[in-house]
């Protein structure tokens, strides 16, 4: 006999002995026992998948609430940084990485100029083709930065409240003197850059040097007057030397007309570079709306 | 419950569903019911069926110590079968010690193994088995013929409990390759003693 023949033979047999017996079920004495030997405590649940799967989305789901309603709310109570006259610093939300740039795209013929954001200069000689200026912003609770290439003109007007950050990023593809300062409705301005409490970087910028203003982790925000904000960015060869004299005697004023008057200097002067280049010297001003004035 | 592992509906068995318990049952209890069957020596179906029961009795009983880090749960229900199978012997050997009548008491030849050619099966006339060509009768007698207890039991597990070497050591309480020895022996004087039946090349 050959040890397949004996295999089958015997499987066979198993088979046919298992088919044999008896009907053999479970006595009532055994369900009694089970039912009084029933474990106390709790069921371990990590025996059913069903329980599994429901736990872990459970899991998934608390943790998504979280990410997009708790932290940003929390978030935007702290206010980890300095206080620039009317705006703030703080620490940027919880969100994906890179920037959405939505609002990028040419002026055209016969867009409205009351909804235009940018009075793009031509930057006089400075060769700027290739650098890149980008206003990023984040709204509370969107899992997205977005951003605006400020070296194009774009059309749809920005609102920004009171709960969504900001910040600048620069790259500059040339040697210059970089000056940004920001006026808000009531007529006060902040020299953004060169600014030591914001940025490492100081005057004169280093070709391909990256900006961000203000540096990681933070953003700015808007905490005071709702109303329409520029954003002047002014690119130069040579140092603004009477701007930056203005802007010391401004931050010096104590009076409150005394200030306004020397913004308004400061102001007149910047605005020009904007509408009228020098050859070495012009600027890009950016403009958009605060809306809101407090946390809800 | 059919698609839960066998720790699992222990696990349920242990939380106080008898589902479980159907499940087991169904799994388990025929494979269990030939194991016993044949191990006792006594052919003796409602013994069996006691066995069967009583295996299950001592599950529910003892859950709790089961543990699956040890041993797989058909190690551990083969295991228990098999030491009810021997107290079964043991009981039923001294009730024939006991007895006056040897009639009563087919199974003493169990307490001194002979060769298989020099013991004659109490129950079956197996020249009659073999005539009437009944090949079930001739492997179970050609089984309890097995000179060596430990060998019938390895060959049982083997067929019955899919062929996993290292959980038939285990159920025995030996090594695998004592395992394996054991399984070889019973397979060779299994067909020594198919062929002395006739069954040389029968595959019908």
């Amino acid at each position: 006999m050959k040890k397949q023949e004996l295999e089958k033979l015997m499987q066979d047999w198993v088979d046919r002995e298992e088919k044999s017996t008896p009907e053999l079920r479970p006595t009532r004495e055994m369900y009694r026992r089970i039912q009084a030997g029933k474990r106390t405590g709790p069921v371990l649940l990590y025996q059913n998948y069903y329980t599994i799967g429901a736990v872990a989305a459970g899991l998934v789901l608390l943790v998504a609430l979280y990410f997009l309603f708790v932290q940003p709310i929390y978030m935007n109570r702290l206010s980890t940084g300095v206080e620039l006259a009317f705006l703030g610093q703080r620490n940027g939300f919880a969100a994906e990485p890179g920037v959405v740039v939505r609002h990028a795209g040419k002026t055209g013929k016969g867009v409205d100029q009351k909804s235009r954001l940018i009075e793009t200069g031509p930057f006089g000689k400075l060769d700027i083709q290739n650098s890149g200026i980008q206003f990023q912003f984040q709204r509370a609770g969107s899992r997205f930065v977005e951003g605006i290439d400020l070296l194009q003109a774009a059309v749809t007007p920005l609102n920004l409240t009171v709960s969504d950050n900001y910040r600048l990023l620069l790259e500059l593809q040339t040697d210059c003197y970089l000056y940004i300062y920001q006026s808000s409705v009531t007529g006060g301005i902040v020299q953004l850059f060169p600014n030591a409490t914001l940025s490492g970087c100081e005057n004169p910028v280093p070709r391909e040097r990256q900006i961000l203003l203000p540096e990681e982790p933070d953003w700015f925000y808007l905490h005071q007057e709702p109303g329409e904000h520029l954003l002047y960015i002014l690119i130069t060869a040579t140092p603004l030397n009477e701007v930056e004299d203005n802007y010391r005697l401004y931050q010096k004023a104590g009076e409150a007309s005394e200030r306004e008057e020397i913004s308004a200097v400061i102001l007149n002067l910047i605005n020009g570079m904007v509408k009228e280049p020098l050859q070495e010297t012009s600027g890009t001003l950016f403009r958009f709306n605060h809306s809101e004035t407090s946390l809800q | 419950m059919n698609k839960w592992s066998d720790e699992q509906l222990l696990e349920q068995l242990l939380a106080g569903k008898t589902a479980a318990l159907d499940a087991l049952y169904q799994r388990y209890a025929d494979k269990l019911f030939v194991f016993c069957q044949h191990i006792t020596n006594y052919r003796d179906r409602q013994s069996a069926e006691d066995l069967v029961q009583d295996v299950f009795l001592r599950v529910i009983n003892s859950a709790k110590t089961f543990d699956s880090h040890k041993a797989a749960f058909r190690t551990w229900l083969f295991t228990i079968a098999r030491n009810r199978c021997f107290d079964f012997n043991r009981r039923r050997a001294r009730i024939r010690f006991e007895s006056l009548d040897p009639v009563d008491n087919p199974g003493a030849a169990n307490e001194t193994p002979a060769p298989l050619e020099q013991i004659p099966h109490p129950d079956a006339d197996v020249e009659n088995t073999v005539l009437k060509s009944n090949r079930d009768a001739a492997i179970a007698d050609c089984l309890e013929r097995l000179n060596n207890p430990d060998e019938r039991e390895a060959i049982l597990l083997y067929y019955l409990d899919d062929r996993v070497l290292r959980e038939i050591a285990e159920t025995l309480n030996c090594s695998i390759s004592t395992a394996r020895n054991r399984i070889t022996a019973a397979k060779e004087s299994l067909r020594q003693c198919l062929k002395a039946k006739g069954y040389e090349s029968t595959t019908a």
